[in-house]
């Protein structure tokens, strides 16, 4: 790849001329130092500050990924940076600012509204404001591929696109009721619940080769980041839903949501929200693969053992159940047992071992600690089982590991 | 009269700025005052420093408790 000045502004310049094209998206291109080398925004456009005031603009380490992939960067106030890094260059090239959803301009509006500024204030704002463009995200990962193509002559999917801190976003709620963007199609969101409810494991290539079209709709009143955390909760419910079409047990099905949406809440900035969709759409279509495909059990028995397996730290009525599976304890502990080898007791036991395991080998939680998350009634009862299991006492277990 | 310096780099200013104990405002000619504590105020600070003149011609306002962390910024 040649790198060299002079080539480089030939094809920046034509780049970044076909994308202004289509949107009013700057290109710039900044060392490791932040200092800027090239920019083609108008002279009196403030880029630079626009991007000094994003989130944590000085401590991003802007070559920070040895891959070189593409990042999206947000700032508080909702703009966002494509950014892609050339360590080679010692530079990150970049396209941006720009707005995700139309929610942000129209609240930065609304709350110039309310402010008492005076009418060439207001004005100004409002001209910076104009030249903002609003390009959906499914976009400006297109734009993100194409300007790594550009910058590496190398193709790239879409995972391997990664969002770079961003933050909450302030601005005051907006009176708009709903977003006029176009929603993002059908077809689409049909595509990807078949490929759940087939436990189709190459869903990623699937993925990268459908067209993206559309944006998610307005699904919050005024933060970008609600936005992002409301379409993931609305695609794990629909991923739930579909996996149980795909024959995976609904209760298993059901608690993964709880999970999935107490984790959402747990995420304060769009990159770790990121990481969870890949982790949550991986998670539902390895469960109804794994359905599918493990016919060595009844129906019944692989219900049960998905069950157990994660209801581990749960206290669990094995009576209660097998009746929920429409047999009585004896006759299911009987078929369990006949299908697998053990009893569920004892499959339970073998698993919460292996979990307690777990916990010993990569966690600081006390012996105590995990032996009553995993529901023994007292610490020595646990060792003494733990020992019969593993040939060690968990103290042992755990100096063999550290 | 606490004008801004010029070729300053706004963002350690803003960091100075998020230290400071009390509000900071710019105050533009037309007498438009900006808290720049404020993120929203901040986006219309930025908007008008497309136009240097208004950052020119405007003076930062602060408590003189805050000026040793400003000292650096204004004339």
């Amino acid at each position: 790849m040649d790198f060299s000045p002079m080539y480089m502004e030939q094809k920046i310049n034509l780049f970044s001329n076909m994308i202004l094209c289509c949107h009013n998206l700057y290109y710039s291109v900044y060392t490791k130092e932040r200092r800027l080398l090239f920019q083609n925004s108008p002279a009196y456009f403030p880029l630079g500050l626009l991007l000094e005031d994003s989130a944590d603009w000085e401590n991003i380490d802007l070559l920070r990924d040895p891959q070189q992939h593409p990042a999206i960067l947000s700032s508080r106030l909702g703009l966002s940076w494509i950014l892609v890094p050339v360590p080679l260059q010692n530079s990150c090239h970049m396209l941006g600012p720009f707005f995700l959803t139309a929610v942000s301009p129209k609240d930065i509006e609304a709350g110039l509204e309310k402010r008492h500024f005076s009418i060439q204030v207001k004005r100004q704002v409002l001209s910076i404001l104009q030249e903002l463009p609003v390009i959906s995200m499914n976009r400006i990962l297109e734009y993100a591929m194409m300007l790594y193509y550009f910058l590496y002559e190398e193709k790239i999917t879409l995972d391997a696109i990664g969002f770079m801190d961003s933050s909450s976003i302030q601005p005051s709620p907006s009176e708009t009721p709903k977003s006029s963007v176009t929603h993002g199609t059908y077809e689409m969101e049909r595509e990807m619940l078949r490929m759940v409810r087939e436990g189709d494991l190459n869903y990623r290539s699937h993925m990268n080769k459908i067209a993206l079209t559309g944006t998610v709709g307005k699904l919050s009143n005024n933060e970008p980041l609600r936005q992002t955390k409301n379409s993931v909760l609305v695609a794990i419910i629909l991923f739930s839903r579909a996996a149980i079409d795909g024959g995976l047990n609904p209760e298993v099905s059901y608690s993964l949501t709880d999970f999935y949406f107490q984790s959402v809440e747990a995420c304060d900035n769009l990159a770790d929200l990121a990481d969870l969709m890949h982790t949550m759409e991986a998670d539902f279509i390895q469960r109804v693969h794994a359905c599918q495909t493990k016919t060595e059990y009844s129906t019944s028995v692989r219900s049960c053992i998905e069950y157990l397996e994660f209801h581990l730290e749960d206290k669990i009525n094995l009576g209660e159940l097998a009746v929920s599976f429409g047999y009585d304890e004896q006759y299911f502990s009987k078929k369990f047992k006949k299908e697998t080898g053990q009893s569920p007791k004892e499959y339970l036991l073998q698993k919460r071992f292996e979990r307690a395991g777990f916990y010993l080998k990569n966690t600081n939680q006390s012996i105590r600690e995990i032996s009553s998350r995993l529901g023994f009634c007292s610490q020595s009862h646990f060792t003494e089982h733990f020992r019969k299991h593993f040939g060690l006492t968990p103290a042992a277990y755990r100096e063999s590991h550290t | 009269m606490n004008k801004l310096k010029s070729g300053i780099e706004y963002h350690k200013l803003f960091r100075q700025i998020t230290k400071c104990a009390h509000d900071v405002f710019f105050e533009t000619p037309d007498g438009d005052r900006i808290n720049l504590k404020s993120l929203f105020s901040r986006f219309v600070f930025i908007a008008l420093a497309a136009n240097k003149d208004n950052l020119k011609n405007g003076i930062l306002l602060f408590a003189q408790e805050d000026l040793p962390l400003l000292r650096d910024y204004v004339e």
